[in-house]
């Protein structure tokens, strides 16, 4: 494993897409806890849960491919 | 290689804006739907008043601010402590400015206050604050007597059928120019359930014309009005000598217009044919 091919755009990306995929995650589950207390309508706080999660599974694969690009290049 | 970087940009933007947006909703959500303060069980009885009350046209946040290091500081006290009831400052205290705001303001949705006796009368004088009246019973606004009893537990009511709102008699809501600055009684309260007082006193004419009610009434004080000695003192006439022992409203009958001849004939009915066209005070001085 050779660190010095690691390349910091990818290191600053990965921490981007970690960040969304934390926010997503915490919006998601922010919204859940909404739904279990039946403040709101169940169809309005699933509408943001899966909307939430879409963002966090899109930022997971984005972070997913960033990683599998890294990987190849250090090994 | 150029196409998988163009990928995870594109997923990038794309998963960056889908969070963002739903991050801002969340946030307008958090700091301006009340429906997020219902999520908390403990406010659930407080908000479904707030929802019964003409308040609920506005959310919550506009009367309950706080400053995100306030947030921050429920979040955790949330979530660590599980608290069971509301004690916290941020939900409790109201600046008497947020009321001020709608109700200093003439506008046809809020009512106007800020000529009115009462208000004028406590808050001028930092007696009490808006929600030390209008908040004891969190979300129903219009007091109850026993926020008025707060400060004022000595005012006991000695007139058992008096027992009602303090603001039946106090018109808290009256326009100073009309009723000055001290939310004290005025005629025209009284009037509101003793419309048949008009006539203060029948014999002398005129008499007490000028006085308040509370001049022989004081239902704080004593149930039965104050006697008329504690003003006057029994004139050095004969006929007030002669009489003296009676009750004085025995002639001079309050609130009822009765002639000087038929008071004295009430008594005197033998002396009904004694020089009848006269009254009977032209000769008993």
């Amino acid at each position: 494993m050779d660190i010095s091919k690691i390349d910091w755009k990818d290191v600053i990306l990965m921490l981007i897409f970690a960040v969304l995929v934390v926010g997503g995650l915490q919006i998601a589950g922010m919204w859940m806890w909404i739904l279990s207390s039946g403040a709101v309508p169940a169809y309005e706080s699933g509408v943001h849960i899966i909307i939430a999660l879409i963002g966090a599974v899109l930022a997971i694969n984005g972070l997913l491919k960033i990683m599998a690009g890294m990987k190849s290049r250090i090994s | 290689m150029k196409i998988k970087s163009l990928s995870i940009v594109a997923i990038l933007i794309i998963s960056g804006i889908i969070i963002a947006v739903e991050g801002f909703a969340t946030y307008e959500f958090i700091e301006d739907d009340p429906r997020f303060c219902k999520t908390c069980h403990l406010m659930e009885e407080a908000w479904y008043r707030w929802n019964e009350s003409p308040h609920n046209e506005i959310t919550c946040h506009e009367c309950h601010r706080a400053s995100m290091e306030d947030n921050m500081r429920l979040l955790v006290t949330y979530f660590t402590l599980r608290p069971e009831e509301v004690s916290d400052d941020v939900h409790v205290v109201i600046p008497n400015e947020n009321c001020e705001n709608c109700h200093f303001t003439r506008s046809e949705k809020w009512p106007y206050v800020a000529d009115t006796v009462g208000h004028k009368f406590h808050l001028e004088n930092n007696y009490a604050n808006c929600i030390d009246c209008h908040g004891g019973r969190v979300h129903r606004f219009v007091p109850d007597r026993s926020e008025c009893m707060q400060c004022h537990s000595d005012k006991v009511i000695k007139v058992e059928q008096m027992n009602f709102h303090c603001t039946n008699c106090h018109n808290f809501l009256a326009d100073v120019k009309t009723n000055g600055e001290e939310p004290l009684p005025q005629a025209q309260d009284c009037k509101k359930c003793h419309s048949n007082g008009n006539i203060i006193l029948s014999m002398p004419e005129g008499a007490h014309a000028d006085s308040t009610c509370y001049t022989c009434h004081h239902p704080h004080i004593t149930q039965e009005p104050f006697a008329c000695q504690s003003c006057h003192s029994l004139p050095e006439k004969p006929v007030h000598k002669y009489h003296e022992g009676q009750d004085c409203t025995s002639c001079h009958v309050p609130h009822q217009e009765v002639g000087i001849r038929p008071t004295c004939e009430t008594c005197h009915t033998d002396k009904i044919d004694h020089y009848p066209t006269l009254s009977c005070s032209v000769c008993h001085k």
